[in-house]
């Protein structure tokens, strides 16, 4: 049984990691600090580890999909404020077009599937 | 101190020296923000009890700051085929010749009391020599890894050629059952040309790593080549390499740097031009002149009938003194034709791309 549940744990993993990079790059079309977007994906169901957000943050601003910089706002304690870039807009538009083939791709192969 | 700053110093010490700073002011800012968000959702105050519990949800020190580190190899799964084929080559090499060595030093001599206790001390010594070959490959592959540009080591579709293929399909038995398809399709048929521009990555790897080992071995340790002879139950080894042969070294490492910095180069950019030919060329041509004088000179190797007067070899000595003054000899001669042999694919792949050039850009202009 455990060796059943392994592999579909890993594979649920990879799925989410996959779509990660969308999500938050949705959420950044007004600006968020790290922790503020982390509530925010949770409250609305997607919970992330800390450990992947901050990681996914960077690689995508390295990637210049984001940008970033260090703000003290209403509090003594300095943020990094993140936000969508015009070309993290763009490659944004084209990650939606991709998403949705790849859903009516998949629905149209599982729905064959229970034929 | 409290626990939150060891816990940031702690990370801090993992992380790389870039952006250190920058990573351990966002981890601090967040685990500031839970702990503020955690005291406001139970309404209790921010104490150590708190902090303890926010820092464990938060990962170890080590998780936390590897998240944020790329995945780094000794010797990555790009050039790891190649380390292996160069393993194996040196180590089959190394164990074909110590075995050589051995048996023809024992031969007629298995009887010896000696021959037992000497097997011993050749195991030992061929593993001693075996790892030292295998850290040397290691650390030339090591550093390999880190100075080829990362776009050298990935595997692209653009290193494959259809016309690989057709030394494979060589080898289909006549009456194949492909033999309908292949009416229909044949590899052949289409008609690649042959890209003379293209680099054999692999090749020039094989070549830096055998140079180095090669100029690692005369330089650092010429006392590894011996003429080892046993004398009753002791082994008697006798440095090989004569003072005219140390006197050629230095020309031998600047030929070897040379090739080396050029296939450095040559993988850097990731493919050949008539300038990067020519110079090829160069350096195979003095290499065939270095040959041609180490042939005509003086012997490469110390050895004289007084080194044998007291083995068991002694009978068969001048024999045998002018076969080890002869190996070095045919070795060089090889080389020669070897040399030649390439000076001459060389000459004719740059004409081809000149040729090719030519075609191209008249093409063009018409």
């Amino acid at each position: 049984m455990e060796n059943n549940q392994n592999p579909v744990q890993s594979i649920i993993l990879e799925l989410r990691r996959g779509v990660l990079a969308i999500a938050v790059l949705s959420q950044l079309e007004e600006e968020q600090y790290g922790y503020s977007l982390l509530k925010r994906l949770s409250d609305q169901g997607l919970a992330i580890d800390q450990g992947t957000l901050y990681p996914l943050m960077r690689r995508l601003e390295s990637q210049g999909l984001l940008r970033s910089d260090w703000r003290i706002m209403d509090e003594s304690r300095p943020r990094r404020y993140y936000l969508i870039s015009s070309q993290g807009k763009s490659a944004l538009a084209d990650l939606k077009k991709e998403w949705s083939n790849t859903v009516a791709t998949l629905n149209h192969l599982l729905s064959k599937g229970k034929e | 101190m409290n626990l939150l700053d060891k816990y940031i110093i702690v990370i801090g010490r993992k992380l790389p020296q870039k952006n250190r700073l920058d990573l351990q002011t966002e981890i601090r800012s967040t685990l500031e923000d839970m702990l503020e968000d955690r005291a406001q959702q139970t309404g209790r105050p921010i104490d150590n009890n708190m902090i303890e519990e926010v820092l464990k949800e938060y990962g170890s020190p080590a998780k936390v700051a590897a998240a944020y580190l790329p995945t780094r190899y000794l010797i990555g799964p790009q050039l790891y085929p190649f380390f292996m084929t160069v393993v194996k080559i040196v180590l089959g090499v190394l164990l074909a010749v110590s075995l050589a060595s051995f048996l023809w030093q024992y031969y007629n001599h298995f009887a010896d009391p000696a021959f037992l206790k000497s097997l011993g001390s050749f195991t030992m010594q061929f593993f001693g020599g075996a790892t030292a070959a295998l850290g040397s490959i290691v650390l030339i592959f090591a550093v390999l890894e880190r100075v080829l540009p990362p776009s050298e080591l990935n595997v692209t579709d653009e290193e494959w050629q259809p016309s690989d293929l057709n030394s494979v399909l060589e080898h289909l038995p006549p009456s194949s059952d492909f033999s309908e398809i292949n009416g229909k399709f044949q590899p052949t048929s289409l008609n690649i040309v042959p890209d003379t521009e293209e680099l054999k990555r692999g090749e020039m790897i094989f070549e830096i790593v055998f140079t180095l080992l090669g100029l690692a071995l005369l330089n650092l340790y010429p006392f590894l080549i011996v003429n080892a002879m046993l004398n009753e139950s002791s082994w008697i080894f006798i440095p090989a390499l004569s003072d005219t042969f140390i006197g050629y070294l230095p020309w031998i490492n600047l030929l070897g740097i040379l090739s080396i910095v050029l296939d450095v180069f040559l993988l850097r950019q990731g493919f050949w031009q008539s300038i990067t030919r020519i110079i090829s060329l160069i350096i195979e041509v003095a290499g065939i002149v270095l040959s041609g004088i180490m042939l005509s000179g003086p012997s490469l190797v110390n050895f004289s009938l007084s080194d044998l007067t007291s083995t068991p070899a002694a009978e068969s000595a001048k024999a045998l003194v002018n076969m080890v003054h002869l190996a070095p000899k045919i070795i060089l001669a090889i080389l020669i034709i070897v040399q030649s042999v390439e000076v001459v694919i060389a000459l004719s792949q740059l004409l081809r791309a000149r040729l090719a050039s030519k075609r191209f850009s008249n093409k063009r202009n018409s």
